[in-house]
């Protein structure tokens, strides 16, 4: 993007700027506002589908160098795609992807592991059944005077210890959703002879899935498969089943099967159909003989893990290398190589499961958005696994490469065969595979992997109603409709643009200058404290705020601004904050270091008060008995000690104050309503007050350490008192600043001066 | 069109009103946003910025409120918070390759900081002002350019001109700019 600096100066801008931009230098890019216009009207029908929700991914090991420009478009088209098929499949793929096999909530007790609904799979004796109905071996009558209606028992083959074991952590490690009762009706259960016959003959069942039958003791348990793919409307799943659990017991007599009575139970679960039946039929299949490098559908591609050096691209480091794959570059850190025998752990950890492939979700940013990538680039040839939490995928990519230098001498990795075609992305159960990624990487991992515990030293601020952050920080207030003394803060923001150059940005935050007393701060956080603050949306009415706090520390600036929703009868705090670091007095962008978790949630707070602002006001204008108290200057007070003398702008000779003068000056400050300020005074010596050059009265004893000085001055169009000490360093009398006021009457130092004139 | 009549047709035929509103307040959208990111974000999480506005207007905007301000002040305030909301999302994503460490943040230039508000409005409007001055098809041609950053085979099109046309005229647009600024 070209740009010139000069027109930078319109950034920011405001109204008067924007509206004349508006009328005299439109966009004008008839294209650019139909593609807009078609992506707004897209958005607000997802929107309005209820589906809401773009997760944005954040990028850690591998960096973006160019945001390819397809993705935010196809991005759209994909999460409309999933809404105007009629499927809110999202949810659910979020929850089948996320199986978690040891929740972290739950990991107080890592030792307790998560068993089916339906049982230890492993634990009963699971056999494979042959649902098919020329298998059956034995009829079971379910009513002894309806002979007619029976449950068949199908002949059943055994399955290795092993694979049990794998199908029970798979089972195991599920999270079920019960299924409507509706869809059970579906089950041949208690079919009439002649309803079987005419099943057996219409069967559709036979997809090669599995089902499964423990026997023992009369006691039978069967886990089956009801594909309703098709048969059922509602748009939960695209691959409707249910897991059917049948629990019966049977007796025998005069040879013949009856069911025991009440001894029927059958529970159902909805579950995906192709996904359930890849994962088992995969565990099934699984060669024997190969049972110590046991199932794996993913040697050609990542399933040899072991045979790269791959590494751990580790953000702290510097950059390695830039892959480019058609217009899409990254910048990948470098990293230490996983250790071979690390490497072979991981492999085993990656082969020890059936690997279910699914569509790339085309708005993901193919392999750079995950937390944790594995990266091996040697013989012209790249490879990246990408764990990515948020979609619950394994991506992984892999093409040959070739070397080009671009014109800045940077040697480029770049890719001979371009496309998404290369590129697999599988489901991924992340959590799992988090924990045992971090079993065998431990913290040698650039990427942190260890659970989220928390963290009892570190004092947190979790909720806004802990008013500490409030306490803590000191707070400058603007009123809306009042005249507000501010600093401008300019924080800068420095980031690559598409050439790879940098690129700096400005954005102004406003500091103000009116300090909020430590007694009202606590009045005022008494009086937050008091309402329920809940989490907002941003809303479209912020309607204009009524009262401004800002606060800025050396490292971070926060400011609340409070409004009220008329339409709700609500209050609302909209926070805003930065981190920054001072360099050579430019304020740059930095992550704050202070964090408060509850802006983490949301930047918005309402609560169902009226009156909060008016409350705030009242504290705000009161007149500050803090101030009262402070605003007593010894120097001028009757008695005394030594002399107080006067110097100004004007009279540079000193001038010793009467009690007369003194109660004159001090009347003449008490009259006035003061502030404290956080303007910082420009003066490290008395010849620093007199060079300002501005109007000033200063006011001192005699200069010895620890002696006051007063200075009274006007700045940006209103009187400032600053209270000084002189301090002695290095046998130099220096001044510290004690206490600075302002006070908008603009009128004291000419009194002062027209009085002394006399 | 009026804000009542606009309520009666978001009621009556919302589609419609999606256009009408679109095509009223599209540039002023744009403008709004557009100054607030351009230094910071690319064109594209502009425009879906942009199409975030619009999607949060078609759905807020109630035609039943009793809300009876202008939908234009309605529109610039949702311009604005949309736009801090991709700022902030775009200062997430930038945390990581933003480094201080590096000889990189010498090359941070130190612009010159213009104080108050006012002074930076007045500059802007004289800025605008010697755009104005250079005269059409120039003014556009340089706005396009340096202001919203399109290329100039996308001004060729806007200023119905070839685009070497539009490189030789931008040449001597800025240098006459330069010097009407210098004037300044």
């Amino acid at each position: 993007m070209h740009k010139n600096k000069e027109f930078d100066i319109l950034n920011n801008a405001g109204k008067s700027i924007t509206d004349r931009l508006e009328a005299e230098f439109p966009p004008r890019d008839e294209k650019e506002k139909e593609k807009i216009f078609s992506m707004s009207e897209r958005k607000f029908n997802i929107k309005t589908n209820g589906h809401n929700s773009f997760d944005e991914h954040t990028v850690s090991g591998v960096e973006v160098y160019k945001r390819p420009v397809w993705q935010s478009f196809i991005g759209i088209a994909a999460a409309f795609a999933v809404v105007a098929g009629g499927i809110t499949g999202g949810a659910f793929a979020m929850k089948r992807f996320r199986n978690t096999p040891v929740a972290s909530s739950e990991s107080e007790d890592n030792t307790q592991r998560r068993i089916a609904p339906f049982g230890d799979f492993a634990e009963l004796d699971y056999k494979l059944q042959k649902t098919d109905p020329d298998s059956i071996q034995k009829i079971i009558v379910n009513d002894e005077e309806n002979p007619d209606r029976f449950i068949p028992l199908y002949a059943v083959t055994d399955i290795s210890q092993e694979k049990r074991q794998k199908l029970a952590d798979f089972f195991n490690n599920f999270d079920y959703d019960s299924a409507p009762a509706a869809n059970v009706e579906y089950k041949y259960f208690g079919t009439s002879k002649a309803e079987f016959e005419d099943y057996k003959e219409n069967s559709e069942i036979e997809d090669d899935m599995p089902s499964f039958q423990s026997c023992v003791d009369n006691e039978v348990r069967r886990i089956c498969f009801i594909d309703l793919r098709g048969k059922i409307d509602e748009g939960d799943l695209k691959n409707p089943c249910v897991l059917s659990y049948d629990r019966f017991r049977y007796t025998e007599q005069d040879g013949q099967l009856l069911l025991e009575k009440g001894s029927f139970s059958t529970i159902s679960w909805m579950v995906d159909y192709e996904y359930f039946k890849n994962t088992i039929n995969g565990i099934l299949n699984a060669d024997d003989d190969t049972a110590d490098k046991p199932l794996s559908n993913v040697t050609d591609s990542f399933g040899d893990f072991a045979a790269y050096d791959f590494f751990i691209p580790d953000v702290t480091k510097e950059k390695k290398m830039i892959v480019k794959k058609e217009d899409i570059a990254y910048w990948i850190n470098n990293g230490d190589v996983i250790p071979q025998d690390k490497r072979q752990q991981i492999e085993d950890l990656f082969n020890c499961q059936y690997w279910n492939r699914v569509d790339l979700p085309e708005k993901t940013d193919v392999y750079a958005m995950g937390t944790l990538c594995f990266v091996a680039c040697d013989d012209q040839e790249f490879r990246i696994i990408t764990l990515d939490p948020t979609e619950s995928i394994l991506i992984y990519d892999h093409f040959e490469y070739e070397d080009i230098t671009d014109e800045n001498g940077n040697v480029i990795h770049q890719a001979k065969n371009g496309g998404k075609d290369t590129v697999e992305a599988y489901a991924l159960e992340y959590e799992y595979f988090r924990e045992k990624l971090y079993e065998i990487l431990g913290d040698s991992c650039p990427v942190d992997l260890s659970p989220d515990s928390p963290d009892d030293d570190e004092e947190k601020i979790d909720s806004f109603t802990d008013l500490r952050f409030f306490i803590d920080r000191e707070w400058g207030y603007g009123i809306e409709g009042q005249p507000v003394d501010y600093s401008q803060l300019d924080i800068n923001v420095s980031s690559s643009n598409s050439q790879g150059e940098r690129e700096d940005a400005t954005f102004t935050y406003i500091s103000y200058n009116d300090i909020i007393s430590v007694d009202k701060k606590l009045r005022i956080s008494e009086l937050l404290g008091k309402y329920d603050w809940k989490p907002g949306e941003m809303g479209p009415g912020i309607p204009n705020s009524m009262i401004y706090l800002t606060s800025k520390s050396d490292n971070d600036y926060i400011s609340m601004r409070f409004a009220s929703l008329e339409s709700t009868g609500q209050t609302l705090i909209c926070f805003d904050q930065a981190g920054f670091k001072i360099w050579n007095d430019m304020y740059i962008f930095a992550e704050p270091k202070r964090n408060y978790s509850f802006l983490d949630e949301s930047y918005y707070y309402v609560t169902d008060n009226a009156e909060v602002i008016s409350k705030l006001l009242e504290i705000l204008s009161e007149p500050d008995p803090e101030i009262s108290a402070s605003l007593n200057f010894p120097l001028l007070s009757p008695n005394y000690p030594t002399d107080c003398l006067l110097t100004s702008d004007e009279e540079s000779s000193e001038k010793v104050l009467t009690e007369k003068d003194k109660k004159f000056v001090r009347d003449l400050i008490y009259k006035n309503s003061w502030s404290f300020v956080a303007i910082e005074p420009n003066a490290d010596t008395e010849a620093d007050i007199s060079r300002t050059g501005s109007d000033y009265i200063m006011l001192k004893s005699e200069k010895k350490p620890d002696s006051p000085v007063i200075c009274i001055e006007t700045i940006s169009d209103k009187t400032c008192i600053f209270e000084y000490t002189l301090k002695k360093t290095d046998g130099k009398l220096i001044l510290t600043n004690g206490k600075s006021y302002q006070c908008h009457d603009n009128s004291i130092i000419e009194q002062i001066k027209k009085y002394f004139s006399k | 069109m009026t804000d009542e009549q606009l309520r009666h047709l978001l009621k009556s035929s919302p589609e419609k009103a999606h256009r009408l509103i679109f095509d009223e307040y599209y540039n002023y959208v744009y403008t709004i946003v557009f100054n607030r990111l351009r230094s910071f974000a690319s064109p594209e999480d502009i425009d879906e910025c942009i199409s975030d506005v619009f999607s949060d207007i078609f759905m807020k905007y109630d035609p039943d409120t009793s809300y009876n301000g202008n939908i234009k002040g309605f529109v610039a305030v949702i311009s604005q918070n949309r736009s801090i909301d991709m700022f902030r999302k775009l200062k997430a994503l930038n945390r990581k390759i933003f480094s201080l460490d590096s000889e990189e943040a010498n090359q941070i230039p130190s612009e010159e900081k213009v104080d108050e508000t006012v002074e930076k409005a007045e500059s802007s409007h004289a800025l605008l002002d010697a755009v104005k001055a250079l005269g059409e098809p120039d003014s556009t041609i340089i706005m396009q350019k340096y202001y919203y950053g399109r290329s100039s085979s996308e001004i060729a099109d806007i200023v119905s001109m070839k685009p070497d046309a539009v490189r030789k005229r931008l040449s001597r647009a800025i240098k006459r700019l330069r010097s009407l600024i210098s004037e300044i």
